[in-house]
């Protein structure tokens, strides 16, 4: 599979959640703003050094929150 | 929310899967690079569906509430994202073109498929026991 072919698979599936749903509208929000990000990260530009930390600090910052939850 | 957990860690395998497919590589070109911060990204959104099971109220017996999280499900699951974290973090410089590859991009990817994998059993415990 293409990483264009997964991209529209993944754009295809996330489509789907808000009919799926009954709440989360600020889930889905955040979901749809990732997919962006993501198609950002694959698009034709190169990554720099900025995009990586910027993703980075996320991960680590999501990180955080994931470990203070007992 | 069983339905937004089950979507979520569905299309980041996905992903996840062409991202450590592109990097197999591991030279880091410019098409490299672009899917190394994909796998990124998509770490970052994995995170997210982690978030979310980790604020689901804890099990009890007899069940209090439809979703519940297992609390060893999810004491795997902080594990293996501590890890991958760290495995993140130290494979940044090669992804900065700072150091060279002595193994961390591979480490990094086995640790983020380390935490799909704990997700994912978890998302089938949901389904399996309809809690």
């Amino acid at each position: 599979m293409t990483l264009q072919a997964t991209l529209d698979l993944l754009r295809a599936i996330l489509r789907d959640v808000p009919a799926a749903i009954t709440t989360g509208r600020d889930l889905i929000a955040l979901v749809n703003q990732a997919h962006e990000r993501l198609v950002q990260a694959t698009g034709e530009r190169d990554v720099t050094r900025e995009d990586i930390e910027h993703v980075l600090a996320a991960v680590l910052a999501n990180s955080r929150k994931i470990q203070a939850i007992g | 929310m069983k339905t937004i957990v089950n979507v979520l860690v569905a299309s980041v395998t996905l992903v996840l899967a062409t991202a450590c497919a592109l990097l197999a590589p591991y030279q880091l070109d410019g098409g490299a690079r672009r899917a190394a911060a994909m796998t990124l990204e998509t770490y970052a959104i994995l995170q997210q569906a982690v978030l979310i099971y980790g604020h689901l109220p804890p099990c009890t017996t007899p069940p209090e509430v439809h979703l519940c999280r297992d609390q060893e499900h999810w004491r795997r699951i902080r594990a293996a994202e501590k890890a991958a974290t760290e495995a993140i973090s130290a494979a940044t410089p090669v992804l900065n073109a700072e150091e060279a590859d002595t193994g961390q991009l591979l480490k990094a990817l086995v640790a983020i498929d380390t935490v799909t994998r704990a997700l994912s059993e978890a998302r089938h415990h949901l389904t399996e026991t309809g809690r």
